[in-house]
């Protein structure tokens, strides 16, 4: 029989996650559809410890823009996670329903929404995802959008300076993380989510970059290199180089034609170069771009009361 | 959703707390912490006297004879001697102190130690001793905490560390902590809101010397560690109401003084909405409950836990028990 265990029915193969791979499931009593993420236990420590995390915050993420963990099943050599299903992820519809993959500005304006929002849910929550990428926003047919594959996130409340910077695929990593600070904070997410709003506005990636220095030089092309001037501290980071091309920052409204001004004016607060200059997912979340979306109770998004 | 941040005109770290699974899962009241863990002994007896009648009626039928002879001697009611509550209780109180000498052994962060008995008293909470010997229980929570807090150690490197323990004792059973833990592993300890107080009680009492904060800091410290650890405040209290109960018993005074200025303040803010007073009583209250609590921890001597030890170790072997008995007899018959 194929199957991670007699409760659910074993379907195709939805990807290859970070440690794991994923496949689609049916619950054979209810029917109902899954994703189970089935990580090999052959290792000789056990359940790894990317999965215990990935438990472990996944359970404190209660929000419906997080995909929810049903439950966790362990059968001899593997531990399944029982995940909600969606139908796809955003790389797949905008690949599917993009104009040659980009989104009508009302869809990105949607999902956008939907991403700050889980995004601050993490953050509120005291958890990095790390790993913001079109591959890991999942759509459902409902156009509900959630975050999900928490492989790499980590809880930041305690120290949180000693993160390795192997993290985040490349296209959607901050600069910051790219010029090798390890002291990095929720703006990492925010930096990403940048990234992906333009990628919904064009269908494509913003900074395809090939390697670290590569991925670097494509963000300074667009957003200018940055200097002392620019960026206060900058030349202490690790990677700094002096001998970087120097090149004026462009005006993203050549890039994205069809984003109008207040959207623009999001995206530049989301692709600030300066970690501290990003604006927080609760402050994004309460641009004016967003006031359309007749949500009456969206005004209203204080940071949160500490004492 | 009520929980909805975007829906809420106001989000309070307090309402941050509330959808932590540390306050979901795993808060109780006084009376239901005591009945969880009755509950808990009264199903590890069940257990253990369903395995022992098992291994009894085995034992009948191949040793018939003996067991008609000396019907007295193999009464189960005479034979069986299982854990009382209160002995179960005392009995974990002694193997959590392990948690804490191994992760000093291993050289863990205080905030592996504090998970590791996080998970310890959490399964033990749902599980009898009569079940799941501790001590192999404990080494998988502390090899568990390891992993949950980012702390890398190898499972052979852990082994080494520990006495007569193999690999396969600690993986087999981790699913079966994980289980009992309901997945929930992330835990909120008192030390964070501890520090955060220490930077609070600088700011609103200027007049104080700061080495004195300092040093009442440190011993806050050392009361966590004594106290809170091993005891049952976390399931009762939050993390910030144990860390001021951590100072409060370091300090009255300046814990004191502090609270007055800060709670007594809301008073002059708004009216009839927030009562400063009232709020500044039921903290004290929950201190001083806190403290109480904390420091009700039943301790065992070792010979007391050896005797129990025999007992859990015969709750769980059941034929090891009626074998030993058998041969005392069969001995006894035999011709001098």
């Amino acid at each position: 029989m194929v199957g991670s265990s007699s409760q659910f029915q074993q379907l195709e193969k939805l990807g290859e996650g970070t440690y794991a791979t994923v496949y689609k499931g049916r619950n054979r009593t209810t029917g109902a559809l899954v994703a189970l993420k089935e990580i090999n236990l052959d290792s000789e420590e056990g359940t790894p410890s990317t999965a215990i995390r990935e438990i472990s915050l996944m359970k404190e993420l209660d929000c419906e823009n997080i995909v929810t963990l049903y439950d966790v099943i362990h059968t001899e050599n593997k531990l399944t996670l029982v995940f909600e299903h969606l139908d796809k992820d955003l790389k797949n519809y905008m690949e599917i329903h993009g104009k040659n993959g980009a989104l009508d500005l009302k869809t990105v304006k949607s999902f956008m929404f939907q991403l700050l929002k889980g995004i601050m849910f993490c953050h509120d929550n005291r958890v990095l995802h790390r790993d913001l990428k079109p591959q890991n926003l999942l759509i459902s047919h409902k156009g509900e959008l959630k975050l999900g594959d928490f492989g790499l996130a980590r809880a930041y409340g305690i120290p949180f300076n000693t993160f390795s910077n192997e993290v985040v695929t490349l296209w959607y990593r901050a600069p910051d993380v790219l010029l090798g600070s390890r002291a990095y904070t929720t703006s990492i997410d925010i930096w990403s989510a940048g990234c992906i709003f333009a990628e919904m506005c064009t269908g494509k990636p913003l900074f395809p970059g090939a390697a670290n220095d590569d991925q670097l030089l494509k963000i300074f092309r667009l957003m200018g290199t940055p200097n002392e001037r620019t960026w206060p501290g900058v030349s202490s980071y690790p990677n700094f180089k002096n001998n970087w091309q120097i090149f004026v920052p462009q005006d993203l409204r050549l890039l994205i034609p069809n984003l109008d001004n207040m959207g623009l004016n999001l995206l530049n607060s989301l692709l600030q170069m300066r970690p501290e200059s990003r604006i927080t997912a609760r402050q994004a979340l309460q641009h004016p771009w967003f006031h359309e979306l007749s949500t009456p109770l969206m005004h209203h998004l204080p940071d949160p009361q500490y004492q | 959703m009520t929980n909805d941040p975007v829906a809420r005109s106001n989000i309070t770290a307090d309402d941050l707390y509330r959808r932590s699974t540390q306050f979901r899962v795993w808060s109780y009241t006084k009376d239901k912490l005591v009945e969880t863990r009755e509950n808990t002994n009264e199903n590890g007896r069940a257990l253990a006297i369903k395995k022992f009648n098992i291994s009894f009626e085995t034992f009948k039928k191949d040793n018939s004879e003996i067991f008609e002879s000396h019907k007295e001697e193999l009464d189960p009611h005479t034979l069986i001697d299982l854990i009382t509550l209160d002995e179960e209780i005392k009995y974990l109180n002694f193997y959590a102190k392990n948690i804490l000498e191994a992760a000093k052994y291993f050289k863990m962060s205080t905030q592996v130690k504090s998970t590791a008995l996080s998970f310890f008293k959490k399964f033990y909470l749902l599980n009898s001793v009569m079940q799941y010997h501790p001590k192999n229980i404990l080494y998988t929570c502390l090899f568990l905490a390891a992993k949950s807090e980012n702390y890398f150690i190898s499972i052979e490197t852990f082994c080494k560390g520990l006495q007569k323990t193999e690999p396969k004792d600690i993986l087999d059973l981790e699913f079966t902590v994980l289980q009992s833990l309901k997945f929930t592993l992330l835990v909120h300890h008192p030390f964070r809101p501890l520090y955060g107080f220490f930077l609070d009680f600088q700011q609103v009492l200027s007049d104080i010397k700061i080495d004195e904060i300092g040093e009442l800091y440190d011993q806050a410290k050392n009361w966590l560690n004594n106290y809170a650890l091993l005891s049952d405040v976390s399931f009762l209290f939050t993390p910030p109401q144990i860390a001021l109960a951590a100072m409060y018993d370091t300090n009255p005074n300046i814990t004191n003084s502090y609270l007055s200025k800060k709670f007594k303040k809301l008073d002059t803010i708004k009216e009839g909405e927030v009562n400063g007073q009232t709020d500044y009583d039921l903290i004290f209250r929950t201190i001083e409950n806190c403290i109480e609590t904390a420091k009700q921890l039943i301790e065992s001597t070792r010979e007391e836990s050896t005797k129990i030890d025999r007992k859990c170790f015969f709750a769980i072997n059941p034929d090891k028990l009626i074998n030993k008995k058998l041969k005392k007899i069969k001995q006894g018959l035999q011709p001098q």
